[in-house]
């Protein structure tokens, strides 16, 4: 425990660089930029930010990348509650109790509320990291290929089946995303493998094509003359409106406390990132209410709670990534995909190798949060004129965004159309009911995954039953087979998943 | 900015029947009732393309595997995911149509689609054989065209504006190397 204080410590002494603190700034703005526009996600950011990152020291990467994260976990609040518009799926439940106290006009009072209990859930999913990280990295230091493979095995059906939509596609999505990760050479015998001839796939899919394309150009093909008009006509917010009252303090606090716990629970669940932790302490929150009847209608607790458990939980989401190795969700995926493109190993080593990456980052997640709080509550006023920016106005820009960024990940246009053809491909799935999240898992897990499964097998001779006699393997596999349980039992009770309550007025509705 | 041209979308495009009409409903309706079955055929079609490409490969043994052996499994499980997600779809037929929560579904935009790919492709043609300065302008002025509320004049601004962003950030700040014109 106080070797744990004193490597923060130290990590502190990292994030506070000059370099590291500018460019976690950074990252933290355009991320509360990104956050508040409607129409655009933390995915199509960070991919477009991610070939700068090609040029910069490896700690001053993550620092950014991670920012831009939680960064617009911040901004997507404001979005929901002043204009009602779930634009990021964590803060969709924040919709329903937060636009209605904005018609009340006491949007300022959710906006100060939603800054406070974001600090809150963030600072306990920071201390969360601090204590937990090292103890799951001594454990983990102790698996062999066998576990590693089982782990990621979980891990991976996690992901895919407790996101949206039905979980048979959302395994379906995975296997493709893994087929996409087997894209070029071949790591063990040097052939080419599913190019097609192409040169340029022999080094395989670019991530910030695959990224960019599936979330960037998919969805404005979806979004296109589909989105609904903006009305911004409560969404006048001051500086002295924020100020909650004592009342207002009194109810929101211990919700904020429950949202907390909920997501930091939430967070050590693969594959239950934070989307699903809000969605369960709203419904929790409205529960255990003496008066359930306020919520829906403007009830402080229900923005509270909700926030405090996506921002404990987001925190939280870096602790299997950065000591596992193991990413919870899409964005997890991708900036594990910039750690690797830094030439570092993701997995239980990565602590004792790099403690300068894995506490400047813990660091500078407090750092961030602070000039968050800081972004937030005195510049309201310019983050709500940006709500105002009509969507035919973000989309092209962002195009060129996504273009130059794209082809100056390799300096090269066959990146470019790369992305087209992913997007094109991408829109298709959409259009058909896909959830294409877990491509991306299943992307940057992929070649690890072969890699390992190879290497047990090499190791036991061929013998598949070292998965079930290794008790740390076996241990994963069991809750594997928990997991399948769960959901074909719930599947069955009941269709429809079971943890997301209706979104109250989806993004992208035009009539 | 005022949106003069909101009138058009009731003219619809030539090739979609026009918002409301009962053909556009019943069109809608039959793809949201069968696009399981299109969606597990198009991944077990997938799935087979894998499986034959893959045994392309050395396939070897399970104690050492070839370069074929992994994506033959996993070319089989989306094969047999994709017939999984086909089959219980057709079994259940074209009843009522489920959403889930939150999903809208919207028959493609063809002006929008077509604008955005053709503005892509511009990008990718311009860059290649004129500059990046041209391709900027032709992607963004193009894209932008594709929504229906979008004056010429404001797609021409924007255009202007971020060709000016790449000279400015991207060429002159950021010191990417590309070709301007």
């Amino acid at each position: 425990m106080l070797t744990a204080l004193n490597d923060l410590w130290g990590g502190f002494g990292v994030a506070l660089q000059p370099e590291n603190l500018f460019w976690c700034f950074v990252g933290v703005l355009f991320g509360n930029l990104v956050g508040v526009l409607p129409g655009m996600g933390v995915m199509a950011a960070i991919s477009v930010l991610l070939p700068l990152t090609f040029a910069m020291k490896p700690v001053a990467a993550i620092l950014m990348l991670a920012g831009i994260y939680y960064g617009a976990q911040y901004g997507g609040a404001i979005c929901s509650i002043l204009l009602n518009l779930p634009c990021h799926p964590p803060h969709a439940v924040t919709c329903l109790d937060g636009y209605p106290l904005t018609q009340q006009g006491r949007g300022g009072v959710a906006l100060g509320v939603t800054v406070i209990s974001s600090f809150v859930g963030a600072s306990f999913g920071i201390v969360e990291m601090i204590f937990f990280a090292p103890v799951l990295v001594a454990i983990a230091l102790k698996f062999g290929p066998a576990d590693i493979c089982s782990l990621m095995l979980l891990g991976l059906l996690a992901g895919a089946t407790l996101a949206k939509g039905s979980p048979l596609k959302g395994i379906a999505m995975t296997v493709l995303g893994l087929l996409l990760g087997l894209v070029g050479t071949d790591i063990n015998s040097g052939e080419p493998r599913f190019t097609f001839g192409i040169p340029e796939l022999m080094d395989g899919i670019e991530i910030v094509a695959l990224a960019l394309g599936i979330f960037g150009v998919a969805e404005f093909l979806k979004s296109v003359n589909n989105v609904k008009k903006i009305s911004t006509e409560h969404s006048r917010v001051s500086i002295a409106d924020m100020r909650p009252t004592k009342a207002d303090l009194k109810l929101a606090f211990p919700a904020m406390i429950r949202g907390t716990l909920i997501g930091s629970l939430c967070a050590l669940i693969p594959g239950t990132g934070p989307t699903i932790a809000s969605f369960v302490a709203y419904s929790t929150e409205k529960k255990i209410s003496k008066t359930p009847h306020r919520f829906g209608r403007g009830a402080i607790e229900g923005v509270a709670c909700p926030e405090a458990a996506t921002h404990s939980s987001v925190q939280g989401d870096f602790i299997p990534t950065m000591s596992l190795g193991i990413p919870g969700d899409a964005v997890m995926a991708l900036i594990l995909g910039a750690l690797i493109i830094q030439g570092i190993t993701p997995g239980p080593q990565l602590i004792t190798e790099h403690p300068d990456i894995f506490w400047g980052l813990v660091a500078s997640f407090w750092i961030g949060n602070i000039i968050l709080v800081v972004l937030n509550v005195p510049m309201i006023g310019i983050w709500v004129k940006l709500l105002t920016i009509p969507y035919r106005y973000l989309y092209p820009s962002a195009l060129f965004f996504i273009c130059i960024g794209v082809y100056s990940a390799n300096n090269d246009l066959f990146t470019v159309a790369q992305t087209l053809a992913v997007g094109i491909a991408g829109y298709v799935l959409l259009q058909l009911g896909f959830h294409p999240a877990p491509i991306m898992l299943g992307f940057v897990l992929g070649p690890r995954f072969e890699e390992t499964f190879r290497r047990a097998m090499l190791i036991s001779r061929g013998d598949l039953m070292t998965f079930l006699e290794r008790p740390i393997s076996a241990a994963f596999l069991f809750l594997v087979v928990v997991l399948i349980t769960v959901q074909v039992f719930l599947r069955l009770r009941k269709s429809g998943n079971p943890l997301v309550p209706p979104t109250p007025q989806p993004i992208g509705e035009l009539d | 900015m005022p949106s003069p041209s909101m009138g058009r979308d009731s003219l619809g495009v030539p090739g979609t029947p026009p918002k409301g009409s009962a053909r556009r409903d019943a069109l809608i309706h039959h793809f949201l009732s069968w696009r399981d079955v299109y969606g597990g055929s198009l991944l077990a079609a997938i799935g087979v393309g894998t499986v034959c490409i893959g045994s392309t490969h050395s396939i070897g043994t399970l104690f050492h595997m070839g370069a074929g052996y992994f994506p033959i499994i996993l070319g089989v499980l989306l094969t047999g995911l994709g017939c999984a997600i086909a089959v219980s779809a057709f079994l259940k037929g074209s009843g009522p149509v489920e959403m889930e929560p939150g999903e809208t579904f919207h028959l493609p935009d063809i002006r929008g689609c077509s604008a955005i790919i053709a503005g892509m492709l511009s990008f990718v043609l311009f860059a290649a054989y004129v500059g990046f300065a041209p391709a900027t302008f032709s992607l963004v002025f193009i894209s932008a065209m594709g929504d229906r509320t979008m004056s010429w004049k404001g797609a021409l601004g924007l255009a202007c504006l971020m060709t000016g962003i790449l000279i400015g950030l991207f060429w002159y700040a950021l010191q990417i190397p590309l070709q301007l014109w």
